[in-house]
């Protein structure tokens, strides 16, 4: 496995909040690829998770490993940390910036320092990858949230980051923002890029990830694959998830849970 | 209705003297009617004029030449020592804006209503003077506490001008401002070297402000739905438990937005990708010619 991205016995704690918000000490690795879903209820530590592998937080104890070499506190390795890992905030809003798509874009490339041509061809070719070319004069203000959502990622996307993080993609979408949302995960697991997504929604965790990541109040509690994790009813109970609604009917019908609804057709059924 | 009785009692001054006396009525009332039946409708201010921009058919022009000439303009008008060539300007750049930039001449209009309120209340009291007594040449003078309220020839000519230059600036104003989004202006700005500093603050201010002015409208709708206005004594404790709400909210999101700047590698300086669209001829002729006319004009009046 090409290993990406490395916490060591990693925690936080924020200044003000109580135990609350904080994370203990966990480890995880993140290789290159993967479809990572992160499970949990608000405040189990989600964000703050997200927000130390971006580098825009530091951690307090251990260590963040970047293609295996320690992430310090020195700025210039935060700013690597920054460009190798993108993170796409819940809310677009709190992202967008300029007064353009295409400028809004280029925000990220721009302040990595990179020749104007270069910059162009990335913005360009997020554009593209986000079905975005017809919003490039377009004000970011005056879209809607599928669209400031999409905007957002591309934003981030034109990084060109191995790992990105989206926290809560598909809060606030209509159901074909959220269909067009899955056809853009797709293309990016396509081009190579290891996705962490937080979420509620463990039908879209059940059918989307090849590894889930569950947090409760400030722990990872478990890093397994889908199928163990839905397994563990008491961890399910425990966290306050909830099974998905696949491995509700399959449990009623007594058989293992398949990957997606068409999977039933597989199974063969017993006339009266 | 407040707009049309001030341009009502302004044609009246303006013309006292000049035409006689049932005729400046005719005239006034005629003014006021006028006014009344443009009307104006409710609108969002500074903001429907940056969303407006946005659709302009003007937007993709060179912004560096339309605030440019528009600067320009302004300053001719300034200098135009007759009120004609300023008021010809006015009329031609609304058309420009209304016929080739496809603003809607209602929004145009309604949008005029707030300058042109502040433009007949300034020139109002310039040519209204108190004096203890009536000056002979005063055109109107009306007694009040023991003085007169005047209207001299000299206070006409005057408020002509400065009504004439002033709607002229508005013209300028009103058809950059209806073509160009604040970012595209910020541009030209940096471009000719104002402190990095200020058009960073300016450009994160004008991001900023819609959201906040959406945030504030979700919380009085809120407030409303919940009777929250319900009296005059319960608006005034929801309207300071809104914006209380607004600043600690503020606070918040400022940390967020911050956060999401740095995870970006932002270092201290906001910067884009910026095109500058090509300078066409059809633009150059917009500017070119209301520019020429008025230094001719200038150079003839002098």
């Amino acid at each position: 496995m090409n290993e990406i991205l490395c916490f060591n016995e990693v925690s936080y704690r924020y200044d003000a909040g109580g135990e609350h918000d904080a994370l203990h000490p966990f480890s995880v690795r993140l290789n290159k690829g993967e479809k990572i879903a992160v499970l949990g209820h608000n405040g189990a530590g989600k964000s703050t998770f997200f927000l130390l592998a971006n580098g825009v937080l530091r951690p307090q104890t251990g260590e963040i490993r970047l293609f295996g070499e320690p992430v310090g506190g020195k700025e210039k390795q935060r700013q690597k940390l920054r460009q190798r890992v993108g993170l796409v905030f819940q809310d677009p809003d709190v992202q967008l910036l300029a007064g353009t798509v295409e400028e809004e874009i280029s925000f990220g490339p721009m302040n990595l320092g990179l020749p104007r041509e270069e910059v162009q061809s990335r913005v360009q070719h997020a554009m593209e990858s986000l079905d975005l070319l017809s919003y490039r004069t377009r004000g970011p203000q005056y879209l809607s949230g599928g669209e400031k959502r999409r905007v957002a990622i591309a934003g981030v996307l034109a990084m060109e980051p191995n790992v990105m993080l989206l926290d809560e993609p598909s809060s606030n979408l209509d159901p074909a923002g959220q269909a067009l949302l899955n056809q853009i995960l797709e293309r990016l697991h396509e081009k190579g890029i290891t996705l962490l997504i937080a979420t509620h929604d463990v039908d879209f965790a059940w059918q989307w990830a090849d590894r889930v990541l569950v947090f409760r109040e400030g722990r990872l509690e478990k890093d397994a694959a889908p199928a163990e994790v839905f397994a563990d009813e008491a961890l399910i109970k425990r966290c306050g998830l909830e099974s998905p609604m696949l491995w509700k009917v399959a449990r009623a019908l007594h058989v293992p849970a398949p990957r997606s609804p068409e999977g039933f057709a597989a199974y063969k059924v017993e006339g009266r | 209705m407040i707009t049309a009785l001030l341009a009502a009692v302004l044609t009246g001054s303006l013309l006292a003297g000049h035409l006689p006396g049932y005729g400046v009525l005719v005239l006034s009332l005629f003014v006021a009617v006028g006014f009344r039946l443009m009307g104006h409708h409710h609108h969002d201010g500074v903001l429907s004029i940056d969303g407006l921009a946005h659709h302009s058919r003007l937007y993709q022009e060179n912004a560096f030449l339309k605030t440019g000439g528009s600067v320009a303009l302004l300053l001719c008008c300034l200098c135009s020592p007759s009120p004609w060539p300023p008021v010809c300007l006015f009329f031609f750049l609304a058309a420009a804006t209304v016929l080739l930039g496809g603003i809607r001449l209602k929004d145009y209009v309604s949008l005029m209503g707030v300058p042109v309120v502040f433009l007949f209340l300034s020139v109002l009291t310039l040519l209204w003077d108190f004096a203890g007594s009536a000056p002979k040449d005063a055109i109107l003078s009306v007694p009040l506490f023991g003085g007169f309220l005047i209207v001299e020839p000299a206070s006409q000519v005057l408020a002509v001008q400065v009504l004439a230059r002033a709607l002229g600036a508005v013209g300028c104003l009103f058809f950059l401002s209806l073509s160009t989004p604040l970012p595209d202006i910020l541009l030209v700005l940096r471009r000719i070297k104002v402190p990095v500093v200020v058009i960073d603050v300016a450009l994160l201010m004008y991001r900023y402000i819609f959201l906040l002015l959406r945030t504030a409208r979700e919380r009085k709708q809120a407030a409303a739905s919940r009777f929250g206005y319900g009296s005059w004594r319960k608006s005034l404790r929801t309207t300071g438990l809104v914006y209380a709400g607004l600043l600690a909210h503020s606070f918040r999101r400022v940390s967020a937005c911050f956060d999401a700047m740095e995870s970006r590698c932002y270092t201290g300086s906001v910067t884009f990708l910026t095109e500058t669209r090509p300078i066409t001829k059809k633009l150059i002729a917009l500017i070119g010619v209301p520019l020429g006319g008025m230094l001719i004009c200038l150079v003839l009046l002098w």
